[in-house]
């Protein structure tokens, strides 16, 4: 049996070779930590929806409340995508004959749904509820975005565990009063900071964000 | 009986090996520590047993056919995920379709209870059904229905599965000649509407209608409209399970059919003969089990019950005193109790006079004697505080006896009235049916309505009924399946599920429950109120025939409103009557009565009785039903011969192996199994089983999947419908797969065995009335003395806010097994067939343990339901090696099925076996997939429509037990705080909490000082199980009181 004797031009590649196999682990694992990590995956999520609905225009330019559409926020798990009845409340009567409003209009005579694209997913195991959140306090914009800027709704937020520990182990840094959770634009008043102000309305508020597995995974 | 060595542990025998080799039998009950055994292979240690304690994991069956794809029988159910991840960075993507017109006040995603109602054998229990997005998840009881009081039984809590059920008819069969084509109800109803009009000419001449009972006042209404129009016809009832014995014994004491109403909760002394109060046969049960379990409390007044029964019923378990006695002698117990109780009360001479008192051998026996002797003591001293109650399968004579006794008692008004029975005509009547045989056999039918039923294979074998039914030139059959009766009709009818359809029922009380559905017909069949009108011509809707018929106690639309959702019309019930007692001939006693209790081979009596799970075998396709083990044999998946020991041993039918069971020259082959307390000399054989065309869960010929179970109807005949005379049993070599029993699965090795022996009086505490009285906390001097408990953290964990627990009552138990298909059905606990239940596989989260105690001639019974005992130092969660398993701070042991990677030493930790492992993708169909249900088949994707939203669908390699329904604590919590009020005690009902009709289980917040679980965690009773292994699991149990009759010790 021959023993296998490293080929003489391999002396100069020693250095390199070694590099190579210290650094692809360590290059592996930054791939995969970055790369797969739900901040890189999630986060610009803009699934094309066969409604061109502009959010922009409704919630942003018109200033359509976030609850108007979204109706079963304070008393449900999820915030309901409207029935086209909403949608027909005014478009029975506004833009009519629009090519955009097309499928709202058939799905409007044929009773078929339209078929929105989800955004915001969260994996089946995770349970998330709107209402424990928008009645405390959360504001619409922190784990959405700027909706009222968005042409087309895509993900802002990484929506990770991690995430959502980082907020429920620190609640004053996203905390508003509840009557403010869909001005997209509000502020501390007079200027306060933001995590002190916070801090006073999770006093107030008697908010203790559970960080036990069963408050979201059953 | 053999001789067991006790051995104790050598630790705690201080290292002296101690042997007492008893040749006695096991010790009895009072005098030192009592035995407890779970089987008859534990008690006998047969080398079987042995054998299976060396093993440390059970082996797969090898008597059962192989998993080969057309054999396989396991339940898939389609998982309503949209499959895997697909290309690219982002999962694949997941659509929302919202309603197109959202109703006002609906909010999707969240449920809503409706009120409506099942009927079962003519008598409605009233139900609450939870509906999400639109479809029934999840039934419970209704608490302003009389019959319900808010419990439900296992069969009601598994119907929502027939819903979905694959193997439902989903449209109307045409057969002609052997074959089978499909057809539309279109069809149907042309074809109906001409055959029914040329009828209609004739005056209904040759018309038959078989139909199953009801109290339906709508149907009532068509019925009578549909004789009316067809007065040549004849109208039967057929009903497998009830018998002619109420009906006739009620007219044999009254003159005119009564029903009696029980109040056993008023009643010091309760006697049954041959009764199973706490049997879905038994009308009125879960409101009886309520009752009882309510005069149970040791703290109050205790009732003590007799029971003289020749099976051993759930309610014999809770007794406390019984006597075995065969079926047929139950007559002859009551005649003789008659005359006992007669001398010493000295009735009323209007009252007709006493029965003499029977020369029998059975009586001569001193322990009968003694029994009848302090039974007819106690119930004379306990005048008008006492209950006799005879049971559905009992002759007319017994049920005319009971009512005498009730008079002579004093107990009428009191612990039982009476109301007239208006229905009796709707009574099953085995007669008519036989004289629709006889008319079938000489072609003189010439239409067959069969509306419900399935008589091909629930009449009695002897009618040759499946061979008859061909015989009418048409014949036409609405069911939900296509089962035996319809495979053999011209046209089969797919019928509409209760929670599909519009109706009416009444309670047995005569209380009307408006039955509403919580779901459009998924597969457009129609109700028996909708067939009717339609061959009257008749094109009024459902809800309009509903309405019409109570329209003058539900004058508008308010009103009709309010009693649907309250779910009862409120004043509905019978008006009560007082009817007066006629003097009773003496009861005819055969010699076979008069005799003893041993029996030749070929004398035997064999006893037919609905199973507990399916039923008479219309449920015996709900996989639920089937793997629930049956409360006292702990059997899934399977029927068997009951007999009692001593006979089997003389008969050579060994325990566990196959037998055949001959009446009447028919023969059926199946297992036996000892039961103990068993009446000698009987036989027992549960219906509902043997299906042939039943579907891909329990049996469906055509597609070649195996029956479960044997048909013991086969075996039935009209003389002896309920029990018998005749029969013989013998040892069969046949070789059966063995039967599924979750018995013995969990015994360890040996010395773990030993110890689980030596451990049994600590695990189920009991004491007598007496003992208690003496000794309150005598739970505490049941426990072995331990050292003491320390804690690792000083000082101890705290839990502020919300601390759950639970306490379990044993003395309310009754073992039904309602709380067990509950949490299946609210958890989307999966199915795993025969065959991983013997490996002891069963998914079931709750689980509860059956102990016999005592000897095996008479032993008592003791239930103990098990769930996650959520311990505060649970052993579990320490050795997750991924944190999978982690203590909330509300101390709640939560389980994360996403971290789970399936190390499975958690469950090897547990010391209370709790905790159970997904082996297979039971809710991915991986395994069970037949040809006849292919997996895209869109059936199956039906099916996945039974699941709760609100908890996670398990999938292969994680772990999974009881979770105190933390989706319910969460969904309260979070909604109390959107409305900022706390939660007060109640608000929170556990699934199993929420079923029980016994209210034996009580959750609740342990720091709300006026909760129920507070209360009874502070109960002297309550005790912990395994409490010295310092867990401090939050689930106490309050120990078994018995009441026994001094007399009789």
């Amino acid at each position: 049996m021959n023993l296998f004797v490293f080929p003489r031009w391999a002396n100069k590649t020693r250095a390199l070779a070694g590099m190579l196999l210290g650094g692809a682990p360590l290059y592996l694992t930054f791939l995969i930590w970055y790369g797969a990590s739900p901040r890189t995956t999630d986060v610009g999520y803009e699934p094309q929806q066969p409604v061109p609905y502009s959010h922009a225009l409704h919630a942003g330019q018109l200033g359509l409340d976030c609850r108007y559409c979204h109706n079963t926020v304070e008393q449900a798990a999820h915030a309901a995508i409207p029935p086209t009845d909403t949608c027909m409340n005014c478009h029975a009567r506004v833009h009519t004959k629009s090519d955009k409003l097309a499928l709202i209009r058939e799905s409007h005579e044929t009773n078929e749904p339209v078929e929105w694209i989800k955004v915001h997913d969260l994996p089946d195991y995770v349970y998330f509820n709107h209402s424990a959140h928008v009645t405390r306090g959360v504001g619409c914009v922190t784990c959405h975005g700027r909706v009222d800027q968005m042409e087309e709704v895509y993900q802002h937020e990484p929506l990770s565990m991690g995430w959502c520990l980082d907020c429920h182990r620190a609640p004053e840094k996203n905390l508003r009063p509840p009557e403010e959770v869909t001005n997209m634009t509000w502020a501390p008043p007079d200027g306060q900071d933001a995590f002190e102000y916070g801090k006073m309305l999770r006093e107030k508020n008697h908010l203790n964000p559970p960080t036990d597995c069963s408050t979201c995974h059953r | 009986m053999s001789s067991l060595k006790k051995k104790a542990l050598p630790m705690l025998a201080g290292g002296a090996e101690q042997t007492a080799a008893s040749t006695e039998a096991a010790p009895q009950h009072g005098s030192g520590r009592p035995r407890f055994w779970k089987s008859f292979a534990e008690l006998e240690n047969t080398p079987e047993f042995r054998a299976s304690l060396e093993r440390e994991f059970a082996a797969p069956p090898t008597d059962l056919p192989p998993d080969a794809p057309e054999r396989r029988r396991f339940v898939q159910l389609m998982g309503a995920s949209l499959g895997l991840a697909g290309v690219g960075c982002h999962w694949q993507e997941d659509k929302i379709l919202p309603l197109t017109r959202r109703p006002e006040g609906t909010i999707p995603g969240t449920t809503k209870r409706y009120a409506t109602a099942m009927e079962l054998d003519g008598v409605a229990v009233g139900l609450h059904a939870t509906s999400y997005d639109g479809r029934p998840i999840k039934i419970d009881g209704n608490p302003l229905h009389p019959e319900s009081l808010g419990g439900t039984s296992a069969l009601h809590q598994a119907s929502v599965l027939g819903v979905y059920d694959p193997d439902r008819s989903d449209k109307p069969w045409k057969r002609s000649g052997g074959t089978a084509a499909a057809s539309s109800w279109q069809a149907a109803a042309e074809f109906l509407n001409t055959h029914f009009g040329r009828l209609k000419g004739t005056r209904g001449y040759g018309l038959r209608v078989l139909s199953e009972r009801s109290s339906s006042p709508t149907l009532a209404l068509l019925k009578q409209r549909f004789l009316a129009a067809f007065p040549q016809a004849r109208w039967s009832v057929y009903e497998p399970t009830s018998g002619d014995g109420a009906r006739a014994g009620s007219l044999l004491a009254f003159g005119k059919a009564h029903r009696a109403l029980l109040k056993p909760e008023a009643a010091q002394v309760i006697l049954t003969l041959d009764a199973d109060l706490f049997a879905p046969d038994f009308p009125g049960h879960l409101a009886l089990a309520r009752s009882i379990a309510r005069g149970r409390s040791p703290d109050g007044p205790m009732s003590r019950i007799y029971a003289v029964e020749p099976m051993y019923t759930l309610l014999g378990g809770v007794a406390d005193h019984r006597l075995p006695v065969r079926a047929e002698q139950v007559k002859t117990i009551a005649a003789a109790l008659d005359a006992k109780v007669s001398e010493l009360a000295k009735p009323l001479a209007e009252l007709g006079a006493a029965q003499a008192l029977p020369k029998s051998e059975l009586l001569g026996e001193a322990s009968v004697a003694k029994f009848l002797d302090a039974l007819a003591k106690d119930l004379v001293a306990n005048s008008g505080k006492s209950l006799v109650v005879a049971g559905p399968s009992q002759p007319a004579e017994v049920h005319a006896l009971a009512h005498r006794l009730n008079a002579v008692l004093g107990n009428v008004g009191r612990t039982v009235r009476y109301v007239e029975d208006t229905l009796a005509e709707n009574d099953s009547d085995l007669a008519e049916l036989k004289q629709l045989a006889d008319d079938l056999a000489k072609d003189r039918v010439d239409t067959l309505l069969v509306l419900g039923g399935n008589p091909a294979y629930t009449a009695p074998g002897e009618l040759a009924f499946d061979t008859l039914v061909g015989r009418a030139k048409t014949s036409i059959h609405l069911s939900l399946y296509d089962d035996e009766t319809s495979q053999r009709c011209t046209w089969h009818l797919n019928a509409a599920h209760y929670l599909e359809s519009w109706g009416d029922a009444r309670a047995w009380d005569g209380t009307i429950s408006i039955v509403q559905p919580l779901i459009a017909p998924i597969y457009g069949g129609r109700s028996s109120i909708e067939l009717l009108a339609l061959l009257l011509g008749d094109t009024t809707k459902a809800l309009d025939l509903v309405k019409a018929t109570h329209q003058a106690a539900l004058p508008n639309e308010r009103a009709f409103r309010k009693a649907v959702h309250d779910g009862v019309i409120a004043g509905s019930a019978f008006p009560a009557a007082t009817p007066t007692l006629q003097g009773l001939k003496p009861v005819t006693l055969d010699e076979r009565a008069l005799g003893g209790k041993k029996l030749q081979n070929g004398q035997l009596e064999v006893t037919f009785g609905p199973c507990l799970k399916v039923f008479d075998g219309r449920f015996a396709n709900l996989a639920w039903l089937q793997e629930l083990p049956e409360p006292l044999t702990k059997l899934t998946w399977d029927n068997a011969a009951l007999i009692a020991p001593a006979t089997a041993a003389e008969l050579g039918v060994k325990d566990g192996e196959a037998c055949t069971v001959t009446v009447g020259g028919k023969t059926v082959t199946l297992p036996a199994l000892w039961v103990p307390g068993r009446a000698e000399g009987s036989v027992h054989l549960a219906l509902g089983y043997g299906r042939t065309a039943a579907g891909q869960v329990a049996g469906h010929a055509k597609s070649e999947v195996a029956p479960v179970g044997a048909n013991a109807y086969a075996l039935r005949t009209v003389a002896g419908y309920h029990a018998a005379t005749g029969g013989s049993a013998a040892f069969s070599n046949a070789d059966l797969p063995r039967l599924s029993t979750t018995n013995d699965i969990y015994n360890l090795d040996k010395i773990g065995h030993e110890g689980a022996e030596e451990r049994a009086p600590e695990l189920v505490r009991e004491a007598t009335l007496a003992e208690y009285k003496k000794d309150p906390r005598f739970v505490e001097s049941r426990e072995e003395p331990h050292p003491p408990l320390l804690s690792l953290w000083v000082p101890p964990v705290s839990y502020e806010g919300h601390k759950w627990g639970m306490a379990i009552d044993l003395n309310k138990c009754v073992g039904c097994g309602s709380c067990v298909t509950a949490c299946q059905a609210e958890n989307n606990i999966p199915v795993v067939g025969k065959k991983n239940v013997a490996m002891g596989r069963e998914m079931l989260w709750l689980r509860v343990d059956r102990y016999y105690q005592g000897e095996p001639e008479n032993a008592k019974v003791t239930f103990q339901p098990i769930p996650c005992q959520q311990c505060e130092n649970a052993p579990c969660e320490q050795v997750c090696p991924v944190g999978a398993t982690i203590h909330s701070h509300e101390g709640l042991n939560d389980m994360v099925y996403n971290r789970c990677i399936g190390t499975r030493y958690c469950s090897n930790n547990c010391p209370y076996k709790v905790r159970r492992f997904n082996y297979f993708n039971y809710n991915v169909n991986e395994i069970g997939i037949t040809p006849y249900t292919p997996t895209d088949d869109p059936k199956m994707k039906v099916k996945s429509m039974v699941f709760n939203p609100d908890v996670t669908v398990r999938s292969r390699g994680v772990m999974e037990k009881c979770t105190f329904c933390v989706q319910r604590i969460q969904n309260a919590k979070i909604k109390a705080k959107n409305v900022k009020q706390g939660i007060p005690d109640g608000t929170i009902r556990t699934a199993c909490q929420d079923s029980c009709p016994a209210e034996a289980i009580v959750f609740g917040d342990l720091n709300d000082s006026g909760s129920q679980v507070a209360a009874a965690h502070a109960a002297p009773r309550a005790y912990a199980l395994l409490g010295e292994l310092n867990n401090h699991p939050r689930v106490r149990y309050l120990g078994r009181v018995r009441n026994p009759n001094p007399e009789l010790g």
